[in-house]
């Protein structure tokens, strides 16, 4: 009798599956490939909670962190997913960085684009009582000698937060780009070595520096936007300001696997615009200083064509490409 | 004094009844999550995250501290009953507190672990009111190299704990952080011993190891007495109250009172992790002990130590979270994301601008302590219970237990693999008597020891003498030079004693 | 030589050393030397000082075939004490090789079958082989409850995605 009775469970509970079929009826991998705490790991746990307050999405939403390789590990992680609907990953440049400097074999074509979301930008903080005052101070400083200051950041050696500190250098008229010291702290550790005094310059995101600079703790030199954010990090100049004419976009979207059903990319494309345009999405990205950047799947991918000329140009000049 | 009317502030808010009844809610959720193996601090609280939104920020936090220090609570339950960690921070409390349970005294291991997890939160909490700021500071002095040394610490320490086996100490130690080899390396991105497989790349989750070394390792070796016909009763039959006798309190205060500030300032120490500072304490108490021998068969005092450790640990944890913006733990991270998501900017001005937060949630430490702690006295009477499931039905729901909480970590199969290897290398390791606390420390610190290393060497251009510039890393690299020689000269000189 | 018998110190184990570390002993040298090679066999780093991702490896692979040396060294300098209990492994040795092919069995149809079923046929051939096919009524009851438990509490309470 029990057999049978169970039997009848599962079965009952197969065909309940198979009729809910309505995607999406399973919960969803969102998957931040950082650590806690970081750009990446921010972006979509911000996106997940504004699709569950807005009501935009009823299944449970995920999150799980996949730091490693700068990005490496997530993006590898994904190429096991092919074909899956649940899993979506969200990125930035380093996915291509670390594809052209050699770091990784797979590149944004073996992701499926559904959206980029906004744009944010690279700020360059010293600690409170750090002698360097302004970015000037500091690339005068590499100038006489590119080893007098240690660098830090989140992203990998060649990735983002050390190409967009080696780009306004650069710009600044350092030399022996190649000599400059670049340590990457890829499990948070990279406040508390700045403000231990351990690296000079940390350079990284405006959302990394936003909690550090209203403690006092830090001092944010420049950022690489074009012209000025609002809110906490408004005091700021850019580049620009300081006489360094250089700037990086740190642009951020959300992608499937490799051939993730037309059905989930398009509801996502179509999930993805509706919130953007949503009072609590305006909020968040308010807080976190960002700037919408709404493009859905095929001019993304174009985008992203595109940029990655622009990287690899970059690159090369860096000498740090490896393609080819 | 401001600071106490501060903290009885706290107290009322922590006292008003939707606060507590979530802060109670959060300590049970903490200690169920903390027994499944898989399941962390970090699952619990990442759940709880979408309920949050409805709650005010106070309430909010209040529950994933208590979420938090719950799991510390839990996650010795089924190092204690079955030999399983619940937790890296659990596998210490494996050493003494199983074979306490093989001799019939689990109720007294269950006793122990609660009161020892009570009294270093206790402290560890009064530390937190008085010493915050200070303390951050030295935090921040903890650079690659320093951590670097650490670890060396921690390593050796473990390592040459396995009295007359220093050589097989050391081999498990260099397995656990080959171990944390596999991966794509985080500084460089290249692929190490992956054999090209894409899941491995993300590396090995030190979990799988202690799943499998424990776990199924333990299962293996009961099913070899299952095979000699040795009859296998359950373990245990007849249970009696969960409590200690006045002996075992005596053995116990003095290791909980030494452990207690060892875990605390371990903890606050980003990145460093419960695992550390639960082995170094126990390290600690045997070192001291003056009957070493009596440890891992069912020694209380090792039992105490690194229970009072980790909760100490985890509270450590938190307070470079709210006094800096800097999360000593993943958890905390988590923790501190929920803090911005309220748009409250961590740091000392935190207490000064949202007392009721700040002060609050230092409050919730206190009761939240109490609560977990009463809470888990009876509930340690019903699972202690599980001992008399006749190990024929207990080993193979343990083993698919294991499989499950493996495949709750990545959501993989390979992993599976992996366990089976482990599970496999756990049984020939204990066949070979080579200790397995060293491996299992090394695996989980492998990563960050490497990274630590060449960080250090990066930040010098390759001079090692960064290792010896500061007091602190020259302090701990002589401590662990000490800690490998001090076993082998005692052993020398014992020998000649009785060759004489 | 160093380790004269006798003034081998008695922190690295003791005189009487058992066959089986001289076998662990060469299987530890063994594998030394092949990490060792593998470890330099490592692709280098594309950016930055190109030996950075190869250094640790390689220092553990010469640490494992020192390992393996002093403890090959020592197994030699000391009498090897016979065991007898070769003979007596066979009885018990078939029965962890059944569940762990029970085991791999369900690493392979996890994904296939899902986890309800897989899981179920796992725990009701492992609590069958222990329990005996007399009492299978029970094994597989017991099989099936504790399975539909787990994935009420991981699927339902919380949100783990079983297959």
């Amino acid at each position: 009798m029990k057999v049978k009775l169970a039997v009848l469970i599962i079965s009952a509970m197969i065909v309940a599956t198979v009729f809910a079929e309505v995607y999406p009826s399973k919960p969803l991998n969102f998957i931040a490939p950082g650590g806690p705490g970081g750009g990446w790991d921010t972006t979509i746990r911000v996106v997940a909670q504004t699709l569950k307050e807005t009501r935009l999405v009823t299944q449970p939403i995920v999150v799980t962190n996949m730091p490693g390789g700068g990005g490496g590990v997530g993006l590898a992680h994904m190429q096991t997913k092919k074909g899956d609907p649940y899993t979506i990953i969200v990125f930035s440049p380093p996915l291509l960085l670390i594809n052209l400097t050699g770091q990784t074999q797979y590149s944004f074509r073996d992701l499926t684009p559904l959206a980029m979301l906004i744009h944010d930008y690279g700020a360059f903080a010293v600690s409170k009582n750090s002698k360097y005052n302004t970015i000037s101070q500091v690339m005068d400083a590499l100038k006489k000698d590119p080893k007098s200051v240690k660098v830090g950041g989140i992203s990998a050696f060649g990735s983002m937060d050390h190409i967009q500190f080696l780009m306004a250098a650069k710009a600044a008229g350092v030399t022996n780009l190649k000599d400059i010291t670049y340590v990457s702290f890829q499990e948070g550790e990279h406040l508390a070595a700045l403000l231990g005094g351990h690296i000079d310059v940390l350079s990284t995101g405006l959302a990394e520096v936003t909690a550090a600079l209203q403690t006092g703790t830090i001092k944010v030199l420049a950022i690489t936007a074009p012209q000025r954010v609002h809110g906490t990090l408004a005091t700021v100049p850019t580049l620009k300001e300081e006489g360094i004419d250089a700037e990086f976009v740190n642009w951020r979207g959300l992608f499937g696997p490799l051939e993730m059903p037309d059905y989930a990319v398009e509801y996502w494309i179509n999930t993805l615009s509706k919130m953007v345009q949503t009072i609590e999405w305006d909020r968040v990205v308010a807080k976190y200083n960002w700037t919408k950047a709404f493009m859905p799947g095929k001019e993304f991918m174009n985008y992203l064509e595109k940029v990655n000329e622009d990287y690899k140009v970059v690159l090369k000049e860096l000498g740090l490409y490896k393609g080819e | 004094m401001p600071t106490l009317e501060y903290l009885m502030y706290g107290f009322r808010v922590v006292f008003i009844p939707s606060n507590f009844l979530w802060l109670t809610l959060g300590c049970f959720l903490g200690t169920v999550i903390g027994m499944l193996p898989g399941l962390g601090p970090a699952t619990g609280i990442a759940l709880l995250l979408p309920l949050t939104f409805v709650m005010k920020p106070e309430t909010a936090l209040i529950t994933m501290c208590a979420i938090f220090y719950g799991a510390m609570f839990g996650g010795s339950r089924s190092s204690i009953l079955l030999n399983i960690p619940g937790d890296g921070s659990a596998v210490a409390s494996c050493f003494d507190g199983y074979p306490m349970t093989l001799k019939g005294e689990a109720e007294a291991a269950l006793a122990i672990s609660a009161i020892a997890s009570f009294i270093g939160g206790l402290i560890s909490s009064v530390a937190f009111v008085l010493l915050a700021l200070p303390l951050a500071k030295v935090a921040l002095m903890f650079g690659p190299p320093e951590y670097f040394a650490l670890m060396v610490l921690a390593l050796t320490a473990t390592a040459s704990m396995s009295e007359g086996k220093i050589l097989k100490g050391l081999l498990s130690m260099v397995l656990g952080l080959m171990v944390a080899m596999v991966g794509l390396d985080p500084q460089s991105g290249v692929s190490r011993f992956t054999f090209g497989n894409l899941e491995l790349q993300g590396g090995i989750d030190f979990f799988v190891v202690i799943i499998g070394v424990y776990g199924l390792g333990e299962v293996l070796k009961n099913l070899e007495k299952m095979g000699r016909k040795e009859v296998m009763q359950p373990i245990k039959k007849k249970f009696g109250r969960i409590w200690i006798s006045k002996e075992q309190w005596r053995r116990s205060i003095v290791p909980i009172l030494r452990a207690t500030p060892v875990g605390f300032l371990i903890g606050i120490l980003p990145g460093a992790g419960g695992t550390i500072a639960a082995l170094m304490s126990y390290n600690i108490e045997k070192s001291l002990s003056k009957e070493p021998e009596r440890f891992g068969k069912g020694a209380i005092e090792g039992l105490a130590a690194p229970e009072a450790a980790n909760n100490a640990c985890s509270i450590g944890a938190i307070l470079p979270t709210f006094t800096l913006g800097i999360p000593g733990s993943g958890t905390a991270a988590i923790m501190l994301g929920a803090l911005m998501i309220y748009g409250l900017q961590p740091g000392p001005l935190l207490f000064e601008f949202y007392p009721e937060i700040g002060w609050g949630v230092v409050a919730s430490l206190f009761v939240g302590n109490v609560i977990a702690a009463l809470m888990n006295l009876p509930l340690a009477g019903l699972l202690v219970r599980i001992l008399a499931v006749p190990p024929k039905i207990l080993y193979p729901l343990i083993t698919a237990l294991c499989f499950i909480g493996v495949y709750a970590i990545n959501l993989s199969v390979v992993d599976f693999y992996l366990l089976i290897v482990f599970g496999l290398l756990g049984y020939a390791m204990r066949k070979f008597e080579i200790p397995t606390a060293p491996m299992i420390l090394a695996s989980v610190v492998g990563r960050k020891f490497e990274q630590s290393f060449r960080q250090s060497l990066m930040l010098s251009h390759g001079d090692f003498s960064i290792f010896f510039k500061s007091g602190i890393s020259i302090t701990l690299l002589i401590l662990a030079a000490l800690s490998l020689i001090y076993p082998i000269v005692s052993g020398a000189l014992k020998k000649r004693r009785h060759a004489i | 030589m160093i380790f004269a018998r006798g003034a081998f110190p008695a922190g690295f184990g003791g005189i009487f050393v058992e066959a089986k570390d001289r076998y662990l002993a060469i299987a530890v040298l063994a594998f030394g030397l092949v990490y060792t090679i593998a470890a330099w066999n490592l692709p280098r780093a594309p950016v930055g000082n190109p030996f950075g991702p190869v250094y640790f490896p390689l220092g553990l692979g010469l640490l494992v075939t020192i390992i393996g040396s002093l403890m090959l060294l020592q197994s030699s300098k000391s009498q090897v004490k016979e065991e007898k209990t070769i003979g007596k492994h066979g009885k018990y040795a078939s029965r962890i090789i059944i569940v762990l092919l029970l085991c791999v069995g369900y690493a392979l149809v996890f994904r296939v079958l899902g986890f309800l079923i897989s899981t179920l046929a796992f725990l009701s051939a492992f609590l069958i082989i222990l329990n005996g096919l007399k009492k299978w009524f029970l094994s597989v009851s017991i099989a099936l409850l504790y399975t539909l438990g787990v994935w009420y509490l991981f699927e339902k309470v919380f949100l783990i995605n079983l297959p």
